[in-house]
């Protein structure tokens, strides 16, 4: 196991090869965190490759007394953040196909649970996990982003939206139409112990 | 009941005072759960939800698959993970090679 104090003294005096070992100790878990941020392996490679060489630049001023995991994976995250950003700006695809269904009087049109299973009961069926992860990652990224931060990160709706540059109103309307897509697309996975 | 039956019932208990449609109770849902609804607003989101099994098998659905989504996310990061692709690796080192060509 490699000494984080001993690879940082490496790294700030030059050491190319504490420059790899750096990428391949945090590598794996920077990628993942990209990956579920981002939900596209090109797009978060992309960005463990940014997060590294802004680090590679800015090692010196990489306080000692600091944890080099927190602060690579906080340059990660900034990084991610960015991309976001961007593809908040632009425009939506809305999925309209995936939102609930209402009569022409207003009455929900939707299927009855006999019992709806459990989280704990929905993941333990087999490769249910990838396919929530797959399902998350369908998503639209403009929709899928505010629910990532929203939902699974626990950021509150002001903080995402300021996060992502949007409108708390603009941020409101994708989140719930972020979960209402992802609803629909989970139910497959959830079983079949369905009244109609 | 029969579902035609019970679906003119709904029609006409929604109309009611005090009462909302579900596309109404739709547009409340993110209020609801952030715990912003108004009192009144909220009572009458309740009494929807008492009497109507769809929305309540809606919300229930809603809410399980962002619980299900922030768990299975969780999970994945739990769990072992691969090494970094080599490609990866050797990109990273040319890309930062070239930068600090470009910085001096
Ligand atoms: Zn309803």
């Amino acid at each position: 196991m490699t000494d984080p104090k001993s690879l940082v003294d490496r790294l700030v005096s030059g050491d190319q090869h504490a420059f790899e070992e750096l990428i391949r100790l945090y590598g794996p878990r920077l990628l993942l965190k990209a990956e579920q941020m981002l939900g596209c392996p090109d797009e978060a490679k992309d960005c463990v490759q940014e997060c590294y060489i802004q680090v590679h630049k800015n090692i010196a001023n990489f306080r000692q007394e600091a944890d080099i995991f927190s602060w690579v994976y906080r340059i990660l995250v900034n990084s991610c953040l960015k991309k976001m950003r961007k593809r908040a700006a632009a425009t939506m695809e809305s999925l309209d196909e995936l939102q609930p269904t209402f009569d022409q009087d207003g009455c929900r049109i939707e299927p009855l649970w006999q019992t709806l299973p459990s989280t704990e009961e929905i993941l333990e069926q087999k490769g249910a996990q990838q396919q929530v992860i797959a399902a998350i990652q369908s998503l639209p990224p403009g929709m899928r982003d505010v629910l990532y931060l929203r939902d699974i990160e626990g950021h509150n709706t002001a903080e995402v939206a300021e996060m992502l540059s949007l409108s708390l109103s603009a941020t409101k309307v994708r989140l719930h139409r972020a979960r209402a897509a992802l609803k629909k697309i989970l139910e497959p996975v959830f079983d079949e112990r369905r009244v109609s | 009941m029969t579902r035609s039956r019970t679906s003119q019932i709904r029609r006409w208990l929604y109309k009611m005072p005090m009462m909302m449609s579900c596309e109404e109770f739709e547009g409340f849902i993110l209020q609801y759960l952030d715990g912003e609804l108004p009192t009144v607003k909220r009572v009458v989101f309740d009494m929807h939800m008492k009497v109507c099994r769809e929305c309540r098998d809606y919300l229930a659905a809603y809410r399980r698959s962002i619980e299900t989504a922030k768990v299975a996310t969780e999970r994945q990061a739990q769990q072992e993970l691969p090494q970094v692709p080599e490609d990866l690796v050797t990109a990273i080192l040319a890309a930062q090679k070239a930068d600090e060509k470009k910085d001096l």
